[in-house]
């Protein structure tokens, strides 16, 4: 009985305190759900701000005008409503939608859109295009200010041409066009669209001529990012004194290169972050100092590829090709890392056009340095091989199947020079491998490489500097064994201590 | 001869120049006839076109979209995701029954040769295409008597030419043709030019300053530099400087290049210095304007229990009350001239009243100035 009371009596307690745990709990999120989501700056409503979506490369000739002087106002606005009527054009093609023509094409100049995009419709065909530079002239101006007409010289399109979503054909093209542009309801509109001129395909750049072969073929290397801040070093992480002393010991361990990473989005896409930008050239400025050779490799992250998203691109990268070209730091460019790993998930075509494309427009604005772009390995590095200046490609397989996967290359891409952007291996012993790795099976891993790279004379850059305490999610996933072991590629260890591997290149 | 391991094509059909709205058809010889298609690009767009076979000869006809756009539209066949041969139309726009588009503005221009209305013509052809580059285009514009034929040749898908005003005012007609095709009729407006400078007199009932009359200020005709009367409703400015360094305006807008300006006089003898302007255009001459007395004189009386300060006998020019409305103001001071208060009333049936509290003035003697239509007074006032 005794026995029993006593149950009933503690239950009674616990389950009088369970319930006021579970009424506390319940006002507490109540309360705390009626102060969430009140934030006061959307009270307002404020429109966002609009970021540009279709920013081909513009360049005006003003000269011979026949007409009124034009103003600087009027000629933005012109230019603003010329190119939206490029990019509602090839969304309509590409999605055969009337969507925004009626804003930027008058009555009569809508209805041939309408009838094409009907036809394409009817027989299932879509095309993919965007237009990457214009050249339009001022031909006239009318003197009420409302009349406009330009020749818009060699404008340079990509098309992709799709019938029941299977791509045809894909092409180039630089086609001149007459426009005239007449000013309604606050909008420029085209009304008349002559094409004068077609079929000039675009002169593919080529290749560097007098590539300096000899400062690539000294390439020794590192990939670098600061220890605290792997694959974010830009930003407010961003420190020029913790730069100075990686760049010493980078010199010290004797070696002359560093291969750093411009992430695409948070550089700010196609407005580029002018923070980040300054940060970026302090970083060359400082490896200038050690005399050391900046590798600078672009559009990390990106991963969209879509034509529509193209001349964004090409904005971005040419900001940060404009600022740094004349730097003496810098050696040359990687257009993107390991692009190949995006084919299956966005379509090789889709890559390979863009990467194409992409190169293609730095070479305009960078004829000096050579570029390359990092392919994750030796066979993928014949893609495109003879459009780079030097091929690139990484390495983390078996050491002792090396040299044969470098001779195929060679083989395959005699007449360029190679070099191996990536090779390194984890050091990292745990869990997740049990226990297998160590320091000296890395040490042994990089000796084997080098003995290739020796008796090959490849220019080379290893993987990395350091172990990193962090690594995002976005660089291997989530999954535990993979991030573990990409923590552990370092020279040096977490406290900036040589590992073992250090003997192996600073003999060498 | 194109050929490679998949297929070999030859083009039957070597025309490089049509005309729109013609039917255009491209024929090929082809050791394939599955999946070959050809890809047109015109400045509207790109499209697929699926062939004709018959036997050995794929044959592609032309889409509307296709046939009737003038310009240069370019072809590629395509096979295999490769184009195998490729070429271009150029499509010449077709001269059957033309449109003629035509612009004019501004459509308000002044005269004088200086400013002028620009012409815009945009021919098209029945297609919707703009004629070739050097069209002859017809325009007339007719101004009065005159009716003036020109032309000008079409360049960069336009005509254009500037139309100059003349020296006269008026309006300007303008129309286009071209082959028979007219345009409507359009007009210009040419407005005078800026005004040059004018003269004003004044008109008034009185010459006393009763602060009841109003004194009309006018100008004569204004006209611009050609003698057009300048336009109706062109606003004039009419500063009065008084003799007291006052600065007084009127305003008013000009009918048939005369403009008025109407204001009171004043209520005490001034002299006046009027100029118009059109304001950032012209002026006119000064004028001199001279207001006499019309009041001579006031009695003040105080009430006898010094609560009420009476002003009297206020007459205007011919004896008559003054007019309601004119200000009357008293000053209460102590004798040594320290300042007590300053009160304002105005007249009504010729008189004013200013009444003083007992709870406000204590006793003493002050000096009371009353002043009114430029007439001062001073009284004594005891309160004991």
């Amino acid at each position: 009985m005794r026995l029993n009371r006593t149950i009933y009596q503690t239950l009674l307690i616990i389950s009088f305190l369970a319930l006021n745990a579970l009424i506390i709990f319940g006002i507490s999120a109540v309360w705390s759900y009626l102060n969430s989501g009140a934030d006061r700056s959307k009270m307002l409503h404020l429109p966002e701000k609009l970021t540009a979506s279709y920013l081909p490369k513009v360049q005006w000739n003003l000269e011979n005008n026949e007409g009124r002087p034009i103003e600087e106002q009027t000629l933005n606005e012109i230019e603003r409503d010329y190119v939206k009527s490029w990019q509602v054009k090839s969304i309509a093609l590409e999605t055969n939608n009337r969507y925004g023509i009626s804003d930027y094409f008058t009555d009569s100049a809508r209805v041939k859109l309408y009838d094409l995009i009907e036809l394409n419709q009817s027989q299932n065909i879509t095309i993919k295009t965007t237009s990457i530079k214009h050249n339009p002239k001022l031909e006239f101006y009318s003197a009420d200010g409302k009349l406009a007409v330009l020749t818009d010289h060699n404008v340079e399109h990509y098309q992709e041409t799709y019938l029941q979503d299977r791509l045809l054909h894909s092409q180039n093209s630089t086609n001149t066009y007459q426009i005239l542009l007449l000013l309604e309801d606050g909008f420029w509109r085209v009304r008349h669209m002559v094409q004068m001129d077609a079929g000039k395909k675009k002169n593919i750049a080529n290749t560097i001529q007098n590539l300096d072969e000899s400062l690539l073929s000294k390439v020794k290397g590192v990939n670098y990012y600061p220890k605290d801040h792997a694959w974010d070093m830009f930003g407010s992480n961003f420190k020029d004194s913790i730069i100075y002393k990686d760049f010493k010991k980078i010199k010290d361990l004797g070696l002359n290169s560093i291969r750093i990473f411009v992430p695409y989005e948070s550089f700010g896409k196609a407005e580029v972050d002018s923070v980040k930008l300054g940060q970026l050239s302090t970083t060359l400025d400082i490896a200038q100092k050690f005399n050391l050779k900046v590798i600078v490799t672009l559009f990390d992250f990106y991963g969209d590829y879509g034509i529509q998203d193209w001349t964004l691109t090409h904005r971005h990268a040419e900001q940060i090709v404009e600022a740094l070209k004349n730097h003496e730091a810098l050696l040359g460019w990687d257009l993107k890392n390991e692009p190949d790993l995006d084919f299956e998930s966005r379509g090789k075509s889709n890559v390979l056009a863009w990467l194409r494309n992409t190169l293609e427009e730095i070479k305009e604005w960078d004829s000096e340095h050579p570029i390359t772009i990092g392919w994750s390995n030796a066979k993928a590095a014949q893609n495109l091989s003879e459009e780079v200046d030097y091929v690139s490609f990484h390495y983390y397989l078996d050491p002792d199947n090396f040299t044969e996967v470098y001779s195929l290359l060679k083989t395959a891409v005699p007449d360029k020079p190679i070099v191996l952007q990536e090779y390194g291996y984890s050091s990292y012993s745990g869990f997740w491998n049990a226990y297998m790795g160590s320091e000296r099976k890395q040490s042994s891993y990089f000796k084997k490489i080098q003995e290739g790279i020796e008796s090959q004379g490849i220019p080379s850059i290893f993987w990395t500097l350091y172990d990193f305490d962090l690594v995002p999610n976005s660089v291997v996933g989530r999954l535990p064994w993979r991030k573990s072991k990409q923590k552990y590629f370092g020279l040096l260890d977490k406290n900036g201590n040589p590992k073992e591997v250090v003997k192996v290149i600073v003999d060498k | 001869m194109v050929s490679n391991e998949n297929g070999s094509f030859q083009l039957l059909t070597p025309v490089t120049e049509v005309v729109a709205g013609h039917a255009i058809t491209v024929k090929f010889r082809a050791n394939v006839v599955d999946d070959v298609y050809l890809l047109l690009n015109n400045a509207t767009g790109s499209t697929l076109v699926p062939p004709n076979v018959e036997g050995d000869t794929l044959s592609y006809t032309f889409p509307s979209s296709f046939k009737n756009k003038a310009g240069i539209c370019s072809w590629n066949l395509v096979y295999n995701g490769l184009s195998h041969e490729e070429g271009q139309l150029n499509i010449l726009p077709n001269n059957s029954y033309p449109v003629l588009e035509t612009y004019l503005g501004p459509r308000s221009i002044s005269a004088g040769n200086r400013d002028f209305s620009m012409l815009v013509i945009a021919p098209t052809d029945s297609y919707d295409n703009p004629l070739l580059d050097s069209t002859r285009i017809d325009y007339s514009f007719q101004f009065k008597e005159a009716i003036q034929n020109e032309f000008v040749y079409t360049k960069n898908l336009i005509g254009w030419e500037r139309i100059f005003s003349p020296k006269e005012s008026g309006q300007i007609l303008v129309a286009a043709s071209y082959d028979n095709v007219n345009s409507k009729e359009f007009v210009t407006k040419v407005y005078p030019s800026i005004p040059t400078d004018f003269r004003i007199i004044f008109e008034r009932n009185h010459k006393f300053a009763d602060g009841n009359q109003q004194i009309a200020f006018i100008t004569d005709i204004i006209k611009d530099e050609f003698g057009n009367v300048i336009t109706d409703g062109t606003m004039v400015t009419f500063n009065i400087e008084s003799s007291e360094n006052m600065i007084l305006q009127t305003v008013g807008t000009t009918l048939n290049g005369i403009a008025k300006g109407k204001i009171l006089h004043p209520n005490k003898e001034q002299r006046w210095n009027v100029t118009a302007y059109v304001i950032g255009a012209a002026q006119s001459n000064t004028l001199v304007v001279d207001f006499e007395k019309a009041i001579k004189s006031f009695d003040i009386e105080i009430s006898k229990d010094s609560t009420t300060v009476f002003v009297k006998n206020m007459k205007s020019f011919m004896q008559q009350l003054v007019p309601d409305g004119i200000p009357i103001t008293m000053i209460i001071s102590k004798p040594n001239g320290e300042l007590i208060e300053t009160k304002t009333t105005t007249t009504r049936f010729g008189k004013g009243s200013f009444s003083l509290t007992k709870d406000f003035l204590i006793k003493g003697s002050y000096e009371i100035r009353i002043e009114s239509a430029g007439i001062t007074k001073t009284e004594n006032l005891e309160i004991e």
